[in-house]
């Protein structure tokens, strides 16, 4: 009697995830189809891309396209400096923002208050109008064309946000938590590492991917700051590959393009599941 | 035996002399930075090729090469100039070295390059120049020309325009309306950023923009017939003869190139850069093109915005910079390095070569025939002159090309842009 009452029910949530699926993967080909598009573009001869009617699908595996970008542009080299100034800047970001956006998170409004204000105020200024100075304390503390120069003011470009974002999840913790492992007798130390710390992965890895992505993609800080070919990051290479009044070197850029990718989606795919995992699941319960 | 002996001391002395002249010249040896935004396959090979070329002859004073983004050379070089770490030497274009030069951030080449000014049009000489001294070596320009699908003419049997300054904007014009039938649109012209284009084939009609440019009060704009002649034909072609591909009026200069492979048009106007794929084409497919002789109005003539070869005045190594420029200017170098750029060389010498080298094709011909059409744009020396031709004239025009405001409105907003620029 059981079965003949849960199986009707169970047939008609299936009916229901169909539409879900079908937008899902609708979705996903309107995500993907630019890589695809960018994957075989990066096969295709410099005719196949002076074509009118462009196909999906290169006519053969075309691979010069990266050979000249791995031989000849130096990308090897761009992607490994991006790695270490992306990798760095996280690292550091983190490290930095987890412990100020607590305290900013929970100290006395007032306090609270104005530190989110001047972070906001911080933000307000154009990267045109701060440039110049921030070239020049660059070069004063002499850390011009190097990529711990580039890592220091992506670090400070960073911060703002992280501590923005990290403020966030803090607050959304309910601080009876904290008051409840008080109560068990948890020094101030414990409660952060016990209690605080697992319930903000989520943030922690939230704003980490943050902060990758947008080191690894920045392109103007580092055309400024990065003098030699061997200091040059992945955007500086990439923008090579583009020319005056929209001429664009197609086939290289792409393949240069998409390995950019590789290592975003990478850190994107290893990272997310903690993203989803883990917020709040069970910690109050009635 | 005394000879051997003797010979044998001078054998020593030699290797001694040697020894004491090359420690030294190692101790002293240089290396400068050479900045380029070259970022074409054959023009990259070429840069490389005659900086090792100058490597080996010059060990002492070595040029090393740093690839910048054409797009964003003028906040690199700003950056690098204000944070007194400029490359010794760099490429750039006429118009935007200006501002540098007239805050002395370059060094005058004058007396330097001597030997290489009879050998280039004094117009070119003078768009690198500022208050009579050599800022810019100009090395190459483009020009603006029809290019032609050879075989729809002869399949339409209507002859090619041939010779200089025979083709006139009427010609065009009828040629554009001749090839437009059954749904086809005669011509394609990527328009998306007309206004440098616009001011530069102005000069077609004489056209100044700019007046009293020494006069201590600066430079007035006057926007007259002249001036307002390019743009209006432009329009007349689109929406009157409606003889130029709707879709095309929003593509980059290069956009219509796939378009014109493929047959839809017989012609498409742009800048001779397009020629490198207009050849890669020929070579994979047989595409049959040729260059149309330059547009004519009153003249021919084309404002010349070159490409330039720089010395920073902080450059502690000047003398073996502009020896650097005058070994890239050789006719052989300048030569292939335009030509992997689709330009015309800036010497007549390095012009020789490229046409022989470039003789068996008739559009690469044109081009380089029409290369003494290059005249100095008396606009790119105003000042203030790249931003109001970026902020005012550039989306008026394309206002204007759209549709959607008329001619007298056109001239309204670049005068008064001017206005709130000076």
């Amino acid at each position: 009697m059981t079965q003949n009452i849960v199986k009707p029910e169970k047939k008609k949530r299936k009916l229901y995830l169909i539409p879900t699926y079908f937008l899902v993967i609708c979705y996903v080909i309107f995500l993907g189809f630019p890589f695809l598009w960018m994957f075989a573009t990066s096969f295709k001869t410099p005719y196949e891309l002076l074509q009118l009617n462009q196909s999906l699908f290169p006519e053969g595996f075309y691979l010069q396209n990266y050979v000249d970008i791995l031989e000849k542009r130096g990308l090897i080299n761009s992607a490994k400096n991006s790695l270490v100034i992306a990798v760095c800047t996280t690292v550091l970001t983190t490290i930095l923002a987890v412990p100020a956006g607590y305290a900013i998170a929970r100290l006395r409004k007032i306090f609270s208050g104005a530190a989110t204000g001047w972070i906001l105020i911080s933000q307000v200024f154009p990267v045109s109008l701060i440039i110049i100075p921030l070239f020049m304390a660059v070069r004063r503390v002499g850390l011009l064309d190097s990529i711990w120069g580039l890592v220091l003011v992506y670090l400070v470009a960073a911060l703002p946000f992280a501590l923005w974002m990290l403020k966030g999840y803090v607050s959304a913790i309910p601080i009876d938590l904290e008051e409840a492992g008080a109560m068990d007798g948890l020094s101030s130390f414990q409660i952060l590492r016990y209690i605080v710390f697992p319930l903000l992965v989520p943030g922690i890895v939230a704003t980490a991917l943050f902060t990758f992505l947008n080191s690894w993609n920045e392109f103007f800080f580092a055309l400024v700051l990065i003098q030699s070919p061997e200091s040059e990051t992945l955007p500086l290479t990439l923008a090579r590959f583009m020319g005056s009044e929209g001429q664009v070197l197609l086939g290289p850029l792409a393949a240069g393009a998409f390995l950019a990718t590789i290592p975003s989606l990478l850190v994107f795919g290893i990272m997310q599941k903690k993203l989803a995992s883990g917020l709040l699941s069970g910690a109050v319960k009635g | 035996m005394k000879r051997v002996k003797l010979l044998a001391l001078m054998s020593a002395c030699a290797m001694l002399a040697t020894v004491a002249v090359a420690i030294p010249a190692k101790a002293n040896s240089i290396e400068m930075t050479y900045l380029t935004p070259a970022y074409l396959k054959g023009t990259v090979a070429t840069t490389e090729r005659i900086v090792a070329d100058w490597n080996k002859a010059n060990p002492n004073a070595t040029v090393k090469i740093v690839y910048g983004d054409v797009n964003n050379m003028d906040d690199k070089l700003t950056t690098a100039f204000i944070g007194n770490v400029a490359p010794d030497i760099f490429q750039h274009e006429a118009a935007s070295i200006l501002p540098f030069s007239k805050q002395g951030y370059l060094a005058d080449l004058s007396k330097e390059m001597r030997p290489i000014k009879s050998s280039m049009p004094i117009g070119l000489w003078n768009v690198g120049s500022y208050k009579a001294k050599l800022y810019g070596v100009p090395t190459m320009t483009q020009t603006y020309s029809v290019f032609a699908n050879v075989d729809a003419f002869k399949k339409a049997g209507v002859p090619i325009p041939v010779g200089t300054n025979t083709f006139t904007w009427d010609d065009y014009r009828e040629l554009a309306k001749k090839f437009t039938t059954d749904g086809k649109y005669g011509l394609a012209w990527g328009l998306r950023s007309p206004a440098a284009m616009s001011m530069i084939m102005g000069m077609n009609y004489n056209a100044k923009f700019f007046r009293g440019l020494t006069s201590s009060g600066g430079a007035n704009l006057s926007v007259g017939a002249a001036e307002l002649e390019v743009p209006s034909r432009i329009h007349q072609m689109i929406y009157t003869d409606k003889s130029i591909d709707p879709a095309s009026l929003t593509m980059t200069g290069a956009g219509p190139i796939p378009g014109f492979l493929a047959g839809k048009y017989a012609m498409i106007f742009a800048a001779t850069y397009i020629a490198g794929d207009l050849d890669v084409a020929a070579k994979a497919s047989g595409f049959n093109w040729t260059a149309l002789p330059l547009l004519k109005g009153v003249t021919n003539q084309q404002g010349a915005n070159p490409q330039t070869l720089s010395v920073s005045a902080q450059s502690k190594h000047k003398k073996q910079a502009a020896a650097f420029i005058r070994f890239m200017v050789q006719d052989k170098n300048l030569a292939e390095l335009a030509l992997g750029e689709g330009l015309t060389p800036s010497t007549s010498g390095s012009l020789k070569i490229a046409q022989e080298t470039k003789k068996g094709s008739a559009g690469w011909k044109q081009i380089l025939d029409d290369g003494d059409a290059l005249a100095l744009a008396p606009f790119t020396l105003v000042p203030g002159y790249q931003k109001w031709k970026d902020t005012v004239l550039q989306p008026a025009m394309q206002q204007y090309i759209q549709g959607k405001i008329t001619i007298a409105e056109l001239k309204k907003r670049q005068l008064d842009g001017w206005k709130s620029i000076r």
